[in-house]
């Protein structure tokens, strides 16, 4: 799971080093709302486990 | 001035390479699987990272910055959090202190000086007069971009043997 996330950030390097611009900016902008919503949802899910 | 703003970039990202190189050989050296809340922070710095290297290779735009500012915010949020489950004493403490600070301590004074840091710079790009940067990469750059590169490809291959498809163990 936390692995698919490094790769997206590969992903979003070498679309930098090929130079498309829109393309990589819009990667790394969905790759930190997928990772702010992981966390939520792993919290969410800890604190249903807990309950 | 203007290659003066590209060179602090490029310093700026050689620091966060160190900081995740240093959590990385740690990790080796102590044995310990870096935990999810771990994970997320190193995601965080790289994030950063890339804010800056787009700068470098696209030409310093208040987007890029913005970019590194949000994912400094997102680390901080969860480096805070984790230094708040730890606080309370019925908690298990994860990792060896590193003088004195736990790693995510540690992890939220790069964050915090990582935001004044940005913030610096944002101020020092409002002062320059905004002309095309150009799209030359010299050696120093290069060498920042294979930094984060190999660092994020080998947290990549260590995050996949130690958890796999599921949720890292520990917090």
């Amino acid at each position: 799971m936390i692995s698919s996330f490094y790769l997206f950030n590969l992903v979003v390097l070498f679309l930098l080093f090929q130079l498309k611009k829109k393309t990589a900016f819009s990667l790394a902008i969905i790759n930190l709302i997928v990772l702010v919503l992981f966390l939520f949802l792993h919290e969410g899910a800890s604190l249903m486990i807990r309950l | 001035m203007y290659d003066v703003h590209r060179f602090l970039n490029a310093v700026f990202i050689y620091v966060l390479g160190l900081v995740i190189l240093s959590a990385f050989s740690y990790q080796f050296i102590q044995g310990e699987t870096p935990c999810s809340l771990c994970n997320l922070q190193r995601l965080a710095m790289i994030g950063i990272a890339v804010g800056l290297l787009m700068n470098l290779r696209m030409g310093i735009k208040i987007e890029h910055y913005g970019l590194s500012l949000l994912s400094a915010l997102f680390g901080l949020f969860v480096a805070l959090k984790q230094i708040g489950l730890h606080v309370c004493p019925q908690f298990p403490s994860y990792g060896e202190p590193v003088l004195g600070f736990s790693i995510f301590v540690w992890s939220f004074f790069v964050f915090l000086s990582s935001i004044f840091s940005l913030s610096v710079l944002i101020i020092l790009f409002g002062f320059l007069k905004h002309k095309e940067s150009p799209l030359i990469w010299n050696g120093w750059d290069k060498l920042a971009f294979s930094l984060i590169f190999l660092i994020t490809a080998a947290n990549a291959i260590t995050s996949f043997i130690n958890c796999r498809f599921g949720y890292c163990k520990g917090i």
